[in-house]
């Protein structure tokens, strides 16, 4: 028995030091979060981009799409991609071997006929069919390829996008109009950017006619509410934070923008990779950085891009399954980058961090609440206590919801009405009831599933914007 | 052992409770007062704007005096009424303008920024700062330039930009060296303010670049002579590319010789097109379908076989544009060889045109 106290205890204690942790780092990123924000604030605001852009040395950008059985929705959203306000941007829609007539629609909307482009790169990729231009779009290429997958699709737009910046996006992603305004902004400024990423919101709730926002609001269903408050909290203090140690390790594969000469050099996507969003970053870091430390991954706090979130557990689950999966795979990947001083903060610092509180954290947490329950049970904590340690870990969670909250007030203010405002407040304190737990159980789950080999991507079914 | 570190463990946690419960009670009343503050302000916004509609328009049309108009305002006011002109500032010109200019230069409105502009709270100078410079208020000149000097960089910036707007060639230099200060200031940032001034800035502006060794203020300074097309620089730029070991100050040059068609700089970029860095030959080839003629020709095409595809792919381009009867020669070639890099990019090239004509 004592040998069981001692046990239960030591773990206790390490859970106690574990949470200690995590509040301390959580409370570190916001307070530079919240200074970066007012900087980046400042530079901003006196600027008028499309002055800017007159003058400078912009650089060119192509646009890639992939498209898998995208027929629904494909037309409106390359309408929409096409009206992106940028001086000279390429839009390389790359149809992946569809099954639909996602092909035919672009056939019947773009007046595309076929042209002869050979690849400049060789990326790994399945074979390429044939390629077609627009007559009516001159910036517009469409790509048919085999099915190979999201990461083989990107690859082959990058063997024939012809600009030194590659901007990945969904095809059902809704764009900010000048979206790739601001992401190039940190490449021109900076010769040393291979990789930036901005701040995804969630589109599901708000009013969107031909592809763009017309009207933010908050979706009925407080799934997708909780998922606002979540996004916010990841983007606004999460990647803003770690981005002054330029230790961004994912960048959203809703919508990113690469050099396309680091893409090249990496060899481009993995193939077959669950995250392949995490994992080429991650891979940056790995093969760029360590030769050249002064190489930056940033993270611009923008919203310039809307997703729709999943509304029902069945999808939802599936997705941060995948997600977990994703950060498994590019840790192990990777797990050379652990503790390396070679890599700065990256290796001790951010990597760290990723594996310990990412990737271990769910199994951290539920073994947590188990040996909590059986100290309880067995009488080694007292009720007082137990009820205490609990009201402070949700507590914890709803000050950094709502400081997320804050933090979105005190600078895009994209939720425009009083009611919006109180509402996420009000999710920002439910998320950390059951949600969150809920949440720490799937990722609990895709750790057993990844070990025991199941490893494919589980299905994403998205029900689509109302128009 | 269990029962004390129970009972220190607990006072940690309750105190602990207790400052997060009031911390998230701070916070939730702070973000929702600034919102419920924020909409009230919004709402009066929105009745001044509709009640000033009509009279500013008649104030357009008629002839009004601005100082009496202004005076029927509460200086409580002031700031809807500025924020309702902003956009009118920015759309009108000649007469309209002047005559909106007056509402500020010629009431109280003035000696109301003038002292915004004094104060020590940063918001209250950029905004004065802001519309002094759209009103062009001369009067203000001299205290903007003193807040030049301020270690604020937002401050820097709104005053910078309200001196460009006021096209006050004086404090150019100012703002170039003062804008050193500051980390994140970028090139950007400087270019879209410069861009205020009128192209009166160009003659002291080259004076300046005849000594200045810093190559920030020597690449900002070329972009602002391409953007005003000032000719005038374009022996003293030459001499600074032929000299320069700059990237940025270098393809700022070629921009500017293409952008002005500057045919004297033909000779210094015939040797540029065999520079190292891709960048610059790519630039070069640019400058050449303006600039080049018949001469270049050879020297383009074996730029085609450049190690770099946006140099071969740009050299496609020159020669389709520099040489007359050109597209004969290059769809042979491209043709020619269906494995050659060179020749798919030309084939690649000559499928854009097809398309696009």
């Amino acid at each position: 028995m004592e040998i069981i106290k001692y046990i239960v205890f030591g773990f206790n204690s390490l859970i106690l030091l574990y949470f200690l942790a995590v509040c301390s780092i959580y409370i570190t990123l916001n307070i530079i979060a919240f200074f970066k924000m007012i900087h980046y604030n400042r530079t901003v605001k006196y600027l008028d981009l499309k002055r800017v852009f007159k003058l400078s040395n912009y650089k060119p950008i192509s646009v890639i799409v992939p498209a898998y059985n995208e027929a629904n929705g494909i037309v409106e959203s390359i309408k929409s991609l096409l009206q992106l306000e940028y001086p000279d941007f390429q839009l390389v829609v790359v149809n992946d071997g569809s099954t639909d007539n996602t092909l035919q629609k672009i056939f019947e909307n773009f007046s595309i006929r076929q042209v002869s482009f050979t690849p400049f790169y060789k990326l790994k990729s399945q074979p390429i069919r044939s390629v077609f231009m627009s007559s009516e779009y001159p910036n517009l290429i469409v790509i048919d390829k085999e099915n190979g997958g999201k990461a083989d699709a990107i690859n082959a737009g990058i063997n024939l996008a012809k600009s030194p910046l590659i901007t990945v996006i969904d095809a059902d992603s809704v764009l900010e109009r000048d979206c790739l305004l601001k992401i190039v902004r940190p490449f021109m400024e900076d010769e040393n950017v291979i990789a930036v990423g901005g701040t995804i919101r969630i589109a599901n709730g708000c009013q969107i006619l031909h592809g763009n926002i017309m009207e933010v609001a908050l979706a009925k269903s407080w799934l997708a509410r909780f998922q606002v408050v979540e996004y916010l909290r990841a983007f606004l203090f999460g990647r803003n934070g770690f981005d002054v140690l330029n230790g961004i390790l994912i960048i959203s594969g809703a919508f990113s923008c690469f050099s396309r000469d680091a893409l090249i050099q990496i060899d481009g996507y993995r193939e077959g990779c669950i995250g392949e969003d995490m994992e080429i970053i991650v891979r940056m870091h790995r093969k760029l950085r360590k030769d050249n430390p002064k190489l930056r991954i940033t993270f611009i706090p923008d919203p310039v891009c809307w997703t729709e979130a999943p509304e029902t557990f069945k999808v939802l689950r599936s997705q941060r399954m995948r997600w977990q999966k994703g950060t498994v795979d590019s840790i192990l990947l990777h797990k050379k980058l652990f503790m390396n001083p070679a890599y700065g903060w990256i290796g001790l610092l951010v990597f760290p961090y990723f594996a310990l509180f990412e990737m271990l954290g769910p199994v951290i947490e539920i073994f947590g609440y188990f040996f909590f329950f059986t100290s309880f049970m067995l009488g080694f904590v007292t009720i007082s206590f137990a009820v205490a340690f609990l009201t402070t870990a949700v507590l914890y969670g709803v000050v950094l919801s709502v400081l997320s909250v804050i933090l979105e007030e005190l600078s895009f203010q994209r939720y425009p009405k009083l009611s919006q405002l109180l509402t996420l407040i009000v999710a920002a304190f439910l998320e950390n009831f059951g949600y969150r737990q809920l949440n720490t159980w799937w990722r609990f789950r895709a750790m057993i599933e990844y070990f025991s080999g199941k490893r494919h991507w589980g299905q994403m079914e998205k029900k689509g914007f109302a128009k | 052992m269990f029962l004390i570190i129970d009972i220190d463990i607990f006072t940690f946690l309750a105190l602990t409770i207790f400052a997060l419960l009031i911390l998230t009670y701070i916070l939730v009343i702070q973000v929702v007062l600034l919102r419920l503050y924020h909409g009230f302000q919004t709402k009066q916004q929105q009745n001044f704007f509709a009640e000033w509609e009509g009279k500013f328009f008649n104030y357009l049309e008629g002839n009004e005096n601005p100082a009496a108009l202004i005076k029927k305002i509460g200086r409580r006011k002031y700031l809807y009424l500025l924020r309702y002109l902003r956009e009118f500032f920015l759309m009108l010109k000649g007469e309209d303008f002047q005559k909106l200019s007056s509402l500020i230069n010629d009431t109280k409105l003035q000696p109301f920024l003038l002292s915004q502009l004094k104060s020590g709270a940063p918001k209250k100078i950029n905004e004065a700062a802001y519309f002094l410079g759209l009103a062009k208020s001369t009067a203000s000149i001299k205290l903007l330039r003193k807040k030049l000097k301020s270690p604020n960089a937002s401050v820097f910036l709104s005053s910078a930009l309200a001196l460009a707007r006021l096209n006050d060639s004086e404090a150019v230099f100012d703002i170039l060296r003062s804008a050193r200060r500051f980390k994140f200031v970028s090139k950007d940032s400087l270019l879209a303010i410069l861009s205020e001034y009128s192209d009166d800035v160009c003659a002291p502006l080259l004076q300046n670049l005849k000594r200045e060794k810093n190559v920030l203020i020597q690449s900002i300074t070329i972009t602002l002579f391409r953007h005003f097309k000032f000719y005038q620089a374009g022996e003293t730029v030459l001499k600074i590319m032929v000299y320069s070991q700059t990237k940025e100050v270098i393809i700022e040059s070629i921009k500017y010789f293409a952008g002005i068609e500057f045919y004297e700089a033909l000779t210094a970029l015939r040797t540029l097109i065999n520079n190292p860095k891709a960048e610059i030959r790519t630039e070069v080839l640019k400058a050449l379908a303006v600039l080049g003629d018949a001469s270049f020709e050879q020297r383009i095409w074996d730029r085609m076989y450049d190690s770099e595809y946006e140099v071969q792919y740009n050299a496609v381009i020159t020669l389709l544009k520099l040489i007359p009867g050109s597209e004969e020669k290059i769809s042979k070639f491209a043709y020619s060889d269906l494995k050659d890099r060179a020749a798919a990019i030309a084939r690649m090239v000559l499928s854009e045109r097809s398309i696009r004509n």
